[in-house]
């Protein structure tokens, strides 16, 4: 039995089982696919229900994969092979081009200063624009630039102003081998594309942004520096409105998002509350069709949200939303559920709360690693009621969202990451074969 | 140059009220390598205010004109967003629907008829798009409108029920690009998916005017020369509104209403006729002009 | 309203009539719900209680008599003829009213045949 463990996705789940399984002494291949590992948690701007600043909770764990000498982390790659069963997998990893010496490269920017290619930014929901040479976001780790070659139009000047000589043009993909004991799936989730649903104008009016895009605007890390104002023009938005479900719960054929994805009301009405403390004229209304406000302090949240704060909450699913031509203020209509009748409200912005997905790729993976995936796309436990963190094979385990939407909020997720170290490790220590 | 043949399902309001559509249909159809061929016979798709009577009535009938293409050995080419739900979706139904299908069989066997699910409906604008080609289309086009703004009405039954149409690459897209193949430009405006008010006219008027009027104040903020129709509902309803809402609210919108055949024969380098012209309740001279002045 | 036991307001009432079948509420109902096929559902079950507008019960004549919701106005014949549209395409009337026979649809829309 190898006394390794591979652990793909680098989000709080995936960091926490690193962690756990490192502090036990197991060795740890940390695979990520995107530059830094830190995932969706990173993205966001405060977490319920401390509405402590979601990165300063994450980096320090973040920073302890990195130096933790039983974690290895393997970031921009990718497994393209899994052989073998529980104890005994063959591992292969792609580890694509950074174009960066991860040796040499300290962080210090300089070559983006530099760098006059531009592209849009994918961790600020490309809302914003990065360089083609780039450090994918501020508490990055490892603390790596990275070349984009599809918008880099080669003319060298990082590697002329690099000091660390830490530029590699030539860097070639690099296939790695390693023989592990379990593997621990951790890919988390994506949002789904509002545009699926026209009637709400995503895409088509600029001011209905999604709950990922407003965390990047509330973010002092992101695009506009933690200053909150609306795409269309800077300006700062006096009214807001959240609009819950969209995509979730629906059972139609061509959406075929019939769960409800646990965590949108409880970010919803966190994000609310952050919005009308930091500007209480402002007026803020969630429009849901249930608050499903369950767990620790969550419905007395709610409750100081509606009391204190005077947060609307209409308990009704906008029909449609329209937008004015000149001012790019949105209206909402919905039926008033006291008066029952049709109802149209204006808005500087509205936030639009999607239903969440496996994440893109999630299928190759399954079918590279042979492990099923239920009808949503999520990984399939081995028992969803016995055995949660197995997946259909043994050996291989899985944490957070990517096993569905059974899961909740930070917490859910490290104490799942958690959960799943503790399972792979009592699989490897024994002699059970599961 | 790929043939395309099909049963031609003229229905019942083009050769009652709009002969100009089908003759710009028929003008443009052999130049777009399109053959239609005449179905003997056929009766009424039943639209909505049949379907509204009587389920079973309507779908024998429909059912009949999908029998007699099945005869022909061809697939159903419509005109009218109205035929065209009616029929594609007696089509889906019976096709799926084991029991149903034998239920109307029974009606059918009376007539001598028997629906097997061979043929398939489908509408003008998706066939241009589709089955002739977008790019053959644009090869017929010999002298675009420049940039002539227009406010492009789908109608309902184009796209909606979502389940029953597939997709959307076809439908409102497909519409839109064809419009713009011809030189002019689809304006963006509010409510571009909402109903014209059509089903409703000569049953709720009123109702039929209020939906109408939402539509074309859209259109008119949006600032387009003229709206383009697939269905003939919706050219009678938004062409005879304007009158109606000039009458008795005084307002005009002086939108020329433009069957989607005929931009497309203009585009294509042919004339209307006088008597074509006049069919038109708001004039469409502001169109002509505009292609004249280039 | 039919729950509630309010059938008869709604059978008899303008309500059904008043639905455009655009199919926009099928679109949009998140459970995946049949609302416009139950309008029409509805308006069958009307027609059955004598709520029929006087328009449609036009329309309803003008399908059994000819086989068209509407024929054409003398001036689109006109125009079909002098500009070679050639005759307006027959119906087999026979056909559509042995098929409204069956259905019992003449009953539904000539009163008291």
């Amino acid at each position: 039995m190898q006394k390794e463990v591979v652990v793909i996705g680098g989000g709080i789940a995936g960091i926490q089982a690193s962690l756990d399984l490192a502090n036990r002494g197991f060795k740890v291949y940390l695979v990520e696919k995107s530059p830094s590992i830190g995932g969706r948690m990173a993205q966001l701007d405060k977490t319920f229900p401390t509405m402590d600043c979601s990165i300063c909770i994450l980096a320090p764990k973040m920073i302890e994969c990195a130096h933790n000498p039983n974690v290895q982390l393997l970031t921009n790659s990718e497994v393209t092979e899994a052989k073998g069963s529980v104890g005994n997998f063959k591992v292969k990893i792609l580890k694509k081009p950074r174009y960066v010496d991860e040796t040499k490269c300290t962080g210090c920017g300089i070559c983006a200063d530099n760098c006059p290619a531009e592209a849009p930014n994918d961790f600020d929901e490309n809302m914003g624009i990065r360089k083609a040479i780039y450090m994918p976001f501020p508490q990055a780790v490892p603390r790596v630039m990275i070349i984009d070659k599809d918008n880099c139009i080669e003319c060298g000047l990082c590697e002329k102003v690099c000091q660390a000589n830490a530029i590699n043009e030539e860097q070639q993909p690099e296939e790695i081998e390693l023989d592990v004991g379990a593997i621990v799936v951790a890919t988390g989730f994506d949002m789904f594309n509002p545009s699926v649903i026209p009637q709400y104008g995503y895409k088509r009016f600029k001011n209905v942004i999604t709950a990922m895009e407003l965390e990047r605007l509330l973010c002092a890390s992101g695009p506009t520096g933690g200053h909150l104002v609306r795409p269309s023009d800077g300006k700062i938005p006096r009214s807001i409105a959240f609009i819950q479900c969209i995509g979730s719960r629906d059972r139609r054929e061509w959406i075929n998002h019939p769960y409800c994805s646990s965590i949108c009301c409880k970010y919803a009405v966190k994000d609310a509350v952050l919005i009308k403390e930091h500007e209480p004229n402002s007026r803020v209304g969630i429009f849901y069709i249930d608050m499903r406000a369950f767990g620790r302090g969550f419905q007395e949240f709610v409750n100081r949200a509606k009391s204190e704060l005077g947060i609307a909450f209409v308990r009704s699913n906008p029909g449609e939303i329209s937008e004015d031509q000149t001012t790019r203020n949105l209206v909402v209509w919905f039926e008033d559920p006291i008066t029952r009748t049709v109802q149209g409200l204006s808005f500087d912005l509205v936030v639009l709360c999607p239903t969440l997905i496996p994440r893109k790729g999630v299928e190759e993976l399954a079918k590279t690693l042979g492990v099923e995936l239920d009808n949503y796309g999520f990984f399939k436990s081995a028992d969803a009621v016995k055995r949660p963190l197995d997946t259909t094979l043994p050996g291989i385990f899985a944490c957070g969202y990517c096993l569905g939407p059974k899961t909740g909020d930070v917490p859910d997720s490290i104490t799942q990451g958690s959960a799943t170290a503790a399972r792979v490790a009592e699989v490897l220590a024994s002699r059970e074969v599961s | 140059m790929k043939h395309v043949k099909y049963a031609f399902f003229l229905g019942c309001l083009i050769p009652a009220r709009e002969p100009n559509y089908e003759n710009s249909v028929r003008k443009i159809a052999p130049e777009l390598g399109i053959e239609l061929v005449e179905m003997e016979g056929a009766n009424c798709c039943a639209p909505f205010s049949i379907q509204s009577l009587d389920y079973a009535s309507w779908l024998a009938l429909a059912a009949r004109n999908l029998c007699i293409a099945e005869e022909m050995g061809l697939d159903i080419l419509t005109l009218c967003n109205d035929c065209y739900e009616s029929l594609l979706m007696t089509n889906t139904i019976l096709k799926g629907d084991k029991g149903t299908r034998k239920k109307v069989n029974e009606i059918l066997a009376d007539v001598g008829l028997k629906f097997k699910g061979k043929t398939d409906v489908k509408i003008f604008s998706d066939i241009l798009y589709e089955d002739v080609g977008l790019e053959k289309v644009k090869t017929a086009i010999k002298e675009p409108f420049n940039g002539l703004r227009v406010a492009v009405q789908p109608g309902c039954h184009l796209t909606k029920p979502k389940r029953i149409h597939f997709g959307e690459r076809m439908g409102i897209t497909a519409l839109e690009e064809l419009v713009e193949a011809t030189g002019a430009k689809s304006i963006a405006y509010e409510r571009k998916e909402a109903c014209c008010g059509g089903p409703l006219r000569g049953v709720n008027d009123e109702v039929a005017l209020y939906v109408a009027k939402q539509k074309l104040d859209g259109m008119k903020a949006a600032g387009v020369d003229c709206i383009v129709t697939v269905c003939p509902f919706c050219y009678l309803e938004l062409d005879m509104s304007q009158l109606e809402i000039k009458r008795h609210l005084k307002e005009e919108y002086n939108l020329p209403v433009l069957h989607f055949a005929e931009l497309l024969r203009m585009a294509m380098g042919m004339r209307l006729e006088d008597w074509e012209i006049r069919a038109h309740r708001i004039s469409v001279t502001k169109v002509l002009n505009m292609k004249e002045a280039r | 309203m039919t729950i509630l036991g309010l059938r008869s307001d709604v059978l008899l009432g303008p309500l059904p009539w008043y639905c455009l079948s655009c199919f926009t509420c099928l679109d949009r109902c998140p459970q995946g719900g049949d609302v416009g096929e139950a309008m029409f559902a509805i308006r069958n079950l009307a027609g059955r209680e004598g709520n029929i507008p006087n328009g449609i019960v036009v329309q309803a004549q003008s399908l059994f008599e000819t086989g068209r919701v509407v024929t054409p106005s003398r001036m689109a014949l006109i125009h079909r003829e002098k500009y070679g549209l050639g005759k307006e395409p027959a119906v087999d009337v026979e056909a559509v009213q042995k098929i409204l026979r069956k259905t019992s649809f003449d009953k539904l829309i000539y009163k008291g045949s």
